[in-house]
């Protein structure tokens, strides 16, 4: 199991009357691709933020990876995410001051697991998703959209999570580089045999994933 | 990479960067400088004598005793008698002894009656002795040598003719105008009171007084002066002693205080310079207390600058945290920024200190006699860089503390 949610319900503050979030079931069994939509303020980024451990839910719990997150420390939570979890967001994905070399560096520097081959392993990973060698100690800043899009990616995956978290990554691009992105990010996941959990907004990218599911489905609110 | 990341995050940030890094590395610069002035204020003004074992004049307070003989400033209590200066030079325990005589001046500074012995055995700073940056000591009754900033502040040379006056003021009225001086030789600086004295023979000194109230005018010139009639003159003001063994000075100095023919008292001139520097102390802390108030301001700069830039930094505050970088992860990396910034300013001013030390070093040595060596890195100066990590850690507290409560509490 990938994902298990059972009696999440989430509110920010102490404002408990009015749930964000009340999931009673939820799962995502390992190797699916999941894509979540739903309207904008809806509590998709709060959703994913709860999976990744970031957030605390306020009351359930919260199975990762088979692992109890909601009964994890706040630092236990941490090093789960570094170790186990990737992350793609819609912009600002990467440290502007590093390089795509450092940015991937950095992440692989949080996970537990041997730094032995992140160097070839981030090598590898960026000629996978075709960025070009002159590229990779420029200033991330210099990059692109779709090219920060995709050594995004890189970084995201140099830990080998087991679970992709992306939270509208194609949003910012047009629709070349949307297309370009998507493919390359199934390509590795299709190899890695990865989760992945993916939120958008647009419908049409619906036939990339095993699964659609709205997120007025998976959480029901009291209003 | 943790230490890559805070400093490239910094150089993301150079404009705000660079102007705290000079704050601090100018801070540094004044308590380092402030620092190695005072330890050399304090240092050459304990070394304004050294070789000489005691200090012997007409019973008084040992401070006075100090100041005028030493410094010049205050004036004695009372003369000693040859005879008591001569049964004392000539015992057993005495090595060499330098009779000072007081009580005239040129133009404001003070004329000291002595002999070849001053220039011989006196000596100041690490045992340094007295050098002639132009001719040589006094052989004639009516030679004189000039301290350097004698020479420098009235334009005096070699063969310059100088009239002494009695008393200590430019505009004394009883001038002994009947007896010119003239100028043999001019000492090197030495940054001690000897720069701003007039040094003559005691024998001229007491042909001058003799001169001045019986001689006719013109009866002695430079050549002819009858020194014999004057060799012995009959009392001198105080008298510096140099022991054969230092292992006899106590005992010398209770043989003095003890003197039978009339009140003498000896001291010993370090215990006497430090305790004159002691009444000096607050000067020393006020000098302290501006560096550190100075370090104080650029410290505090240098947090308000890391505290306002926080707020530019929520995007990569989540991402890293995303990333599995804790919010200790993030309190760190601010403290390291600061520590960063510190350590810069420290290698900046204290580089730019030294150079500067190396270029005036010099120049300050003669003009104020204040000798700046450059070992700047003293127990004292590393302790004190110590404790401006450690106040650059405390100030950095505040916007690393911030950093991690918006690392906490990311939503």
């Amino acid at each position: 199991m990938a994902v298990q949610l059972t009696g999440v319900q989430f509110s920010y503050g102490n404002d408990s009357q009015r749930q964000l979030l009340d999931i009673g079931q939820w799962r995502v069994e390992r190797g699916e691709r999941v894509l979540i939509h739903g309207p904008s303020g809806a509590g998709k980024t709060t959703l994913l933020n709860i999976m990744s451990g970031l957030l605390p839910c306020t009351r359930g719990d919260v199975s990762v990876l088979d692992q109890r997150l909601d009964q994890m420390s706040a630092k236990q939570r941490d090093q789960f995410r570094a170790n186990n979890i990737g992350c793609v967001f819609q912009r600002f994905n990467l440290i502007p001051y590093l390089n795509a070399v450092d940015n991937i560096g950095l992440a692989s520097t949080f996970s537990s697991g041997g730094n032995a081959h992140r160097r070839d392993e981030a090598s590898a990973l960026l000629d996978a998703l075709m960025i070009e060698q002159s590229d990779w100690a420029k200033p991330t800043s210099n990059l692109s959209m779709g090219q920060q899009q995709r050594v995004a990616i890189a970084r995201a995956l140099i830990n080998s999570p087991a679970l992709l978290i992306a939270d509208e990554p194609t949003s910012s691009l047009d629709s070349e580089n949307r297309d370009n992105f998507l493919a390359l990010l199934m390509e590795l996941i299709g190899k890695r045999d990865m989760t992945l959990i993916f939120v958008s907004h647009d419908m049409a990218l619906a036939e990339h994933f095993t699964r659609l599911e709205a997120l007025s489905d998976i959480t029901q609110r009291p209003w | 990479m943790f230490l890559k990341v805070a400093v490239k995050s910094l150089l993301s940030r150079k404009g705000s960067a660079v102007m705290t890094l000079m704050a601090i590395s100018v801070a540094i610069f004044v308590l380092l400088g402030i620092e190695q002035i005072r330890q050399q204020a304090r240092d050459s003004f304990a070394s304004t004598v050294s070789g000489v074992d005691l200090i012997v004049g007409a019973k008084t307070g040992s401070l006075n005793l100090l100041l005028y003989s030493v410094f010049r400033i205050g004036s004695p209590t009372d003369n000693i008698s040859w005879q008591a200066y001569r049964e004392i030079a000539d015992s057993d325990d005495v090595a060499w002894a330098i009779p000072i005589s007081l009580g005239d001046s040129h133009e404001g500074y003070r004329v000291v009656g002595t002999t070849q012995a001053f220039f011989e055995h006196f000596s100041f700073g690490k045992k340094r002795r007295l050098t002639f940056s132009k001719g040589e000591a006094f052989e004639g009754t009516f030679d004189a040598v000039l301290g350097s900033e004698v020479a420098l502040a009235l334009g005096y040379s070699v063969g310059t003719e100088i009239i002494l006056a009695h008393g200590l003021a430019s505009t004394s009225f009883t001038k002994h105008d009947n007896q010119p001086f003239v100028v043999v030789g001019v000492l090197a600086p030495t940054g001690t009171p000897v720069d701003q004295t007039i040094h003559v023979r005691l024998e001229g000194i007491e042909a001058m007084h003799a001169g001045g109230s019986a001689a006719p005018i013109g009866a002695f010139t430079h050549a002819s002066a009858p020194t014999a009639d004057f060799s012995e003159p009959e009392s001198i003001t105080a008298f510096m002693l140099g022991l054969k063994s230092r292992m006899s000075t106590f005992n010398v100095q209770r043989q003095i205080n003890q003197f039978s023919g009339e009140p003498l008292m000896a001291i010993l001139p370090g215990v006497a310079l430090s305790e004159l520097w002691q009444m000096m102390s607050m000067f020393e802390n006020v000098l302290r207390l501006i560096s550190a108030l100075v370090l104080l301001a650029a410290v505090l700069g240098m947090g308000a600058v890391l505290l306002a830039s926080i707020r530019e930094r929520r995007q990569e505050i989540h991402l890293l945290r995303m990333m599995g970088a804790s919010p200790f992860y993030l309190f760190c990396l601010v403290e390291m920024e600061a520590m960063i910034l510190c350590l810069l300013g420290m290698l900046l001013g204290g580089v730019s200190l030294y150079a500067a030390l190396f270029m005036i070093g010099d120049a300050v040595f003669s003009r104020f006699g204040l000798y700046l060596d450059a070992t700047l890195l003293t127990p004292e100066a590393a302790l004190m860089l110590g404790a401006v990590l450690l106040a650059t850690l405390a100030a950095a507290a505040a916007p690393s503390l911030k950093m991690y409560t918006s690392a906490r509490d990311i939503s």
